[in-house]
């Protein structure tokens, strides 16, 4: 107003009449009659065009004020919960500008923010894989805005859960009132379960559809044992993957092999890396060339070659069981079997006894055994009787050890009837009790096989061959827990098998280290593990790593989703409906613009 | 006059004459060739001679050539009533120079000329709202000074006065002879009325109609308040071109109407902008326009 006043008295001053003596006025009177209709435009015109100025000054300074238009008109107070998606997807780099996905969502949400009225209330959630309230139900705005600010991408998928048990209790204690939810995401999760009495309202973020990225990981053994690893990458989109692989050391990213990874769009390529010739540590594989989406292009892992497994046969002599090594790779141990448990015990730490007809005592500890015709005292496996001539009424076909074994035709003149076998331990049955089973304790994995291989054909039989080597991989090529994992998928949490109380320093990839501690159960756990990359981690056996991949299928497919499900029920994408305040200040300088175009066409007009 | 008319012009004036087109009888013989025959000696026409004819008058070389009697009619010399009639009401007062010194230097010349071709010179001052100011007749030159006097003391005020004027002139005396009128013809109601009074009779009108530039081709740019000289009224007046155009064509319209008004009475109307100077206005276009000669 203060700034119009010049402008008024400009105008005024412009205005001002002079006043002359004429011989007559009344021809000057009869011309203005004449014109009186162009007079009174003008005098319209006059005023406009006082009016036009003052309009355009005060759209100038409402410009220069950055004023915005409130789009949130309701009458009564509003409840709001803005669901803010966090996820690895919305890391995208297709926002305005070159920003990520969350960028443009949160640079949304803050204009909702500057949107709330007095006695709205906001309430800040952010998802991914769990849930996390930054900011209860308020009003500060400046509160909202500090925790908005701190939001960040995190390597980790999206489920929102967790958000909607959250949401539920909070309409539960809204107390009647419609709690608005603005769930500002890329659409990128699966249906929560229903959000009753509600109002959800969609707002969606991303323009990239095609994104190429690494969607697994796993570390593999070959028939001969040596080590591999496959990779699966997938292009999402149109386009079809056409990059290549790169396998790095962690350290220093020097590159040990690369291979093409090519597939249609839409489908997977499988690529191997062997990894015989390569070091203990951690790698990278890498997905060379750019795309909006980085987080999925690297992975991490920790290359843990097997060591050689010790080994050694106990009891009576078998010609089936001479040389265990034939079924595997790195199998270490006497080839004759040992006849007395002292001679065992010098034989040093074990991880594969095999006992044949008898049992040492006392049973040494080792990762795994097999127990020939005959069973061990301590075990939860007891021998109660024998049986004979047992039939084969079924068997396991998808269990690891059993796999591709037929026993339709195995003849035992005589077995030992085992008890205590829980009832998935079973793998070859008979009607009066297991003629293979497989139990795992704590301590240790048990295969039993309780008759005599001389007094059955199963050493002739095509199973033999197999079941052994079978047995070996899922003894030895499995993780077992107190094993170090080769990777981890984000946001799972990082053990170590470590003695109660024992120190465990975890630095996880760009930040500080953590020091955690063993629990009584003698596991050490580090949870905050939502950065994809290496964590070094110190522990009394000594230093070592872990990696932690992205590896989701579903955030890598990046394109927006115009609409999402809650519940069964559809919700359309809602842009609008996050846009409480409409930044205004281009539309003002446009209009102001065009109000001094039209002003200065009415003056030349005017004169 | 000094005020009126300087020296130097009053010596140019003095080898003009009145050039009345149509000569009225006076009351006195004076130094104007009347159409009525008299005893001049110039020679005018022949008519046949008839009974009771002056043989004195009869032509003698016709006789003899043309064995017909003929009489030598000769031009009768007698005096001319010129009446200067000079309209001072407020709106003369106006522009630069005004109006009413203007048209008072115009109607002295005219009146110093009639003076010096011994006419009979009324001038006569016209004012609201029906007055006709007036020393009445003046003959001689010896009468200059006084007719100079008489107009250089008139002052321009008060409302329109060419209608009640007129009548008031024409009541007093029949305006026989020159009638020349100094005014600006400026009438909301018109003059059409106003020129009635002066009738249509045998005698020379004419009409000067002074105007100031202003009223001619008004220069003005802004915002006015036009104030009326003589009521007082006033017309806010946007001075945009469209509202100068409509100007331009109501004077012109004004003018037109006064033109006509003028014709059907016979009346010589001669527009004098005083944008003209005074002594080509006397020298050159009243002498054009037949007054002076």
């Amino acid at each position: 107003m203060a700034l119009a006043a010049p402008v008024v008295l400009l105008y005024f001053f412009r205005q001002k009449q002079q006043e002359r003596v004429v011989p007559t006025n009344f021809l000057w009177a009869q011309a203005l009659q004449d014109t009186r209709t162009a007079a009174v435009l003008r005098k319209f015109l006059r005023s406009l065009l006082l009016l036009l100025q003052i309009l355009f000054l005060a759209l100038l300074v409402l410009a220069l004020a950055g004023a915005t238009a409130s789009l949130w008109t309701s009458g009564s107070t509003r409840l709001v919960v803005a669901v803010l998606d966090r996820s690895a997807s919305m890391g995208t780099k297709d926002g305005p500008g070159g920003g990520t996905r969350l960028d443009a969502a949160k640079a949304a949400l803050r204009g909702a923010i500057d949107g709330l009225r007095e006695g709205d209330r906001m309430m800040l959630l952010a998802v991914d894989e769990r849930a996390e309230v930054l900011v209860p139900f308020t009003g500060d705005r400046d509160r909202l805005l500090g925790a908005l600010a701190a939001v960040e991408p995190r390597d980790l998928g999206t489920d929102l859960t967790e958000a909607a048990v959250l949401l539920k209790a909070q309409g539960a204690a809204a107390a009647g009132r419609e709690v608005e939810v603005l769930v500002l995401s890329d659409g990128a999760f699966a249906d929560p379960g229903g959000i009753e009495g509600m109002r959800v309202s969609y707002v969606p973020f991303g323009e990239a559809g095609d994104n190429a990225g690494i969607t697994d990981l796993r570390v593999a053994r070959g028939a001969d044992g040596s080590p591999s690893l496959a990779v699966a990458a997938e292009a999402f989109g149109a386009a079809p993957l056409a990059r290549t692989l790169s396998l790095r050391l962690g350290g220093d990213g020097r590159v040990l092999d690369a291979r093409a990874a090519e597939a249609p769009a839409g489908r997977q390529a499988f690529v191997l890396f062997p990894l015989d010739a390569v070091p203990a540590g951690p790698l990278e594989v890498r997905l060379e060339g750019e795309d909006a989406f980085a987080a999925d292009d690297r992975a991490f892992l920790v290359h843990r070659p097997e060591p050689p497994r010790r080994y050694a046969l106990f009891g009576r002599p078998s010609r089936w069981l001479r040389d265990p090594g034939v079924f595997r790779a790195a199998m270490e141990g006497p080839p004759a079997p040992v006849a007395d448990a002292a001679a065992l015990t010098a034989l040093g730490p074990l991880d594969l006894l095999i006992c044949n007809g008898a049992v040492p005592d006392p049973m040494p500890s080792v990762r795994a055994a097999i127990f020939i015709d005959c069973v061990p005292p301590d075990g939860p496996v007891k021998a109660i009787g024998t049986l004979e001539y047992p039939p084969v009424i079924d068997w396991s076909r998808t269990h690891p050890i059993t796999r591709h074994c037929e026993f339709s035709d195995l003849l035992v003149v005589e077995a030992l009837r085992l008890d205590g076998v829980p009832a998935g331990g079973v793998l070859v049955d008979s009607p009066q009790g297991p003629l293979l089973a497989f139990v795992e304790t704590p301590d240790r994995q048990s295969l039993f096989l309780p008759f005599d291989l001389d007094r059955s054909n199963l050493p002739l039989r095509l199973a033999f061959p197999l079941l052994l080597p079978n047995a070996l991989d899922h003894f030895f090529a499995s993780r077992r827990p107190g094993d170090d994992e080769d990777f981890l998928r984000t946001g799972r949490p990082l053990e170590r098998a470590l003695p109660p109380g024992a120190k465990m320093r975890v630095a996880p990839p760009g930040g500080r280290s953590v020091e955690v501690e063993a629990g009584p159960g003698g596991t050490a756990v580090f949870r905050d593990t939502a950065r994809a990359g290496l964590y070094a981690v110190e522990t009394p056996r000594g230093p070592g790593f872990a990696a932690a991949a992205l590896l989701r299928r579903a955030e890598s497919d990046v394109a927006p989703r115009p609409r999402v499900e809650a519940g069964g029920v559809v919700h359309e994408a809602a842009p609008e409906s996050v846009r409480a305040n409409v930044p205004l200040r281009d539309t003002l300088l446009l209009l102001a613009a065009a109000i001094l175009l039209v002003e200065w066409l009415l003056w030349t007009r005017k004169r | 006059m000094p005020s009126l008319l300087e020296p130097d012009f009053l010596k140019r004036l003095g080898r003009l004459e009145i050039a009345a087109r149509r000569v009225r009888r006076g009351v006195r013989r004076g130094e104007r060739l009347s159409r009525r025959r008299g005893s001049s000696v110039e020679f005018a026409d022949h008519r046949p001679y008839g009974a009771g004819d002056d043989l004195r008058f009869l032509d003698w070389n016709v006789l003899v050539r043309l064995d017909r009697l003929m009489v030598k009619l000769f031009h009768d010399e007698e005096d001319l009533a010129v009446h200067l009639v000079v309209d001072a009401s407020a709106s003369m007062s106006c522009g630069e120079p005004a109006k009413l010194l203007y048209g008072l230097r115009v109607a002295a010349a005219v009146g110093y000329v009639a003076l010096a071709g011994q006419c009979r010179v009324r001038p006569a001052i016209l004012r609201a709202p029906d007055r006709a100011e007036s020393p009445g007749y003046l003959r001689g030159m010896g009468s200059a000074e006084r007719l100079l006097g008489f107009l250089g003391g008139a002052e321009a005020s008060g409302p329109n006065a060419l209608r009640g004027g007129l009548r008031r002139m024409a009541a007093e005396v029949r305006p026989k002879g020159v009638v020349v009128l100094v005014s600006d013809l400026m009438d909301r109601d018109g003059v059409d009325d106003a020129l009635s009074a002066l009738g249509r009779g045998p005698g020379d009108l004419y009409a000067i109609q002074v105007l100031d530039p202003f009223e001619v081709d008004p220069d003005l740019d802004g915002e006015f308040r036009l104030v009326d000289s003589e009521d007082g009224s006033r017309a806010d007046v946007s001075a945009t071109p469209e509202v100068l155009r409509a100007y331009r064509a109501r004077l012109e319209a004004y003018l037109g109407a006064v033109d006509l008004a003028c014709r059907r009475r016979g009346i010589r109307r001669m527009l004098a902008p005083t944008s003209i100077p005074f002594e080509k206005l006397v020298l050159e276009v009243l002498r054009t326009r037949g007054l002076l000669r």
